[in-house]
């Protein structure tokens, strides 16, 4: 039966060849990915391409042999792991996580094949975009920190801080006072030779039950559009779309004695090296290049301690924040 | 001070091409691309390696230290040794007894 006109036009756009750019790649695929918006402006540089195969793909192309493998996680007592990373030297990365599916990344960083569960979009790319997207950028040349960033008066502010330290909720404060998205949780830098660029990431925030609370719901529907819930309310938002000078890093601290923000005068090398992302790729050119780039950090960003104590709400730090970026340029 | 001590602060020293080095803004931080372990280098030590890098034997710089920082000569020569068989022992140094070209 030949499907109605409407079905083959959703059905034909589902699969239309699209480009995107996010932790500095350019990306090619054909699936619906939400929080990669195409491209404005068509890049020139040679692009990762992502594709959606069966499982099998993936591993006949991983077997036999085997590899090494790099990381395996319990989160449970079960015995299968629920999240593994295994290495083929000349081939690549074979990464597993229970729930989101399995993953191939070429050596270089040019192939990623994604083999999901059945599930919407959204869900499954929570794995996507949240390391299968950054392990590729790395390996092509990108430096990755735990980190959320936007961009503010012309240049971009970047939020360093652990998981749950309250870098997605200051994210989404800082946009709904007229900051622009560039990524949360996961931050890709690179020396261009003249600045230190901090790129875009996935227009997808995860926005915890307590910090929607605390949003006004005329504010809710500003930051973006709801995609689904998973412990956590996941919102598509407009993100920039090309790289912004790094002008400030802001710490997030937990256990400062005061609130407020300070200078950090001589950044401890182990502070920035130890916000890095992704530990499992040690290669030389990886570690010559995140050596590197900490290093031209800490001499040319200002860095400073943003302390979260008790009673300050992540809208209040985000307004003292863009105050305080306000002042650094005068 | 024994005779292998000496010996050592009259060697040369190089850095292998496996270590980087990078300067933070009060420390260095040395790379041994080897072993992918990183060690941090205080002010004086960072001086101290790069001095020794540039073709000065341990005593040379234990003089010209104890002069910059008005420090006993005796002391330097201490630390400047205790720091060249730490980095020796990490493989961020190559100790020799010929001066390089």
């Amino acid at each position: 039966m030949t499907p109605a006109p409407t079905e083959r036009t959703q059905a034909a756009r589902e699969h239309e060849p699209w480009r995107s750019r996010a932790f500095g790649i350019e990306i090619e695929g054909s699936f619906p990915a939400p929080g990669l918006p195409p491209a404005r402006v068509a890049g020139t540089a040679r692009p990762t391409r992502l594709a959606v195969v069966p499982g099998h793909d993936i591993d006949r192309r991983w077997l036999p042999g085997g590899g090494q493998r790099l990381l395996a996680e319990h989160f449970d007592d079960s015995p299968q792991p629920a999240r593994t990373i295994d290495h083929r030297a000349g081939v690549g990365y074979r990464l597993f996580a229970r729930n989101f599916g399995l993953a191939f990344v070429s050596e270089d960083g040019d192939e990623v094949l994604c083999a999901p569960p059945e599930d919407e979009p959204w869900s499954w790319q929570r794995f996507l975009v949240g390391r299968i997207l950054p392990w590729a950028a790395l390996l092509r040349g990108r430096e990755l920190f735990h980190a959320s960033a936007v961009t503010v008066g012309g240049g971009s502010l970047a939020v360093i801080g652990p998981t749950g330290a309250g870098k997605t909720s200051l994210a989404a404060q800082l946009v709904l006072r007229g900051a622009g998205f560039l990524t949360d949780d996961v931050l890709a830098l690179e020396h261009d030779g003249t600045a230190i660029q901090a790129h875009p990431g996935a227009g997808i925030v995860s926005v915890r039950d307590g910090e929607r609370a605390a949003i006004a719901a005329k504010d809710w529907t500003r930051l973006g559009s709801e995609l689904g819930y998973s412990g956590k309310s996941y919102i598509e938002l407009t993100r920039e779309d090309g790289p912004a000078p790094l002008r400030a890093i802001y710490f997030l601290s937990r256990t400062a004695r005061s609130p407020g923000i300070t200078a950090v005068e001589a950044p401890d090398p182990r502070l920035l090296l130890g916000s890095t992302f992704i530990e499992s790729v040690q290669t030389p050119a990886r570690l010559r290049n995140q050596l590197s780039l900490c290093a031209d950090l800490a001499q040319a960003v200002p860095m400073f301690t943003a302390s979260v104590t008790a009673g300050l709400t992540a809208a209040d730090l985000a307004q003292r924040m863009l105050t305080h970026m306000e002042a650094l340029d005068t | 001070m024994t005779p292998s001590d000496d010996t050592l602060l009259q060697a040369y020293i190089s850095v292998p091409e496996h270590v980087v080095r990078r300067r933070f803004a009060e420390e260095a931080v040395a790379l041994n691309l080897e072993s992918g372990q990183y060690h941090g280098l205080n002010p004086i030590a960072a001086a101290m390696l790069d001095a020794l890098e540039a073709g000065a034997t341990g005593d040379e710089v234990a003089r010209q230290l104890a002069d910059e920082y008005e420090q006993p000569e005796d002391r330097v020569r201490t630390d400047l040794l205790a720091l060249v068989q730490a980095l020796a022992d990490r493989g961020l140094v190559e100790v020799d007894d010929t001066r390089p070209d």
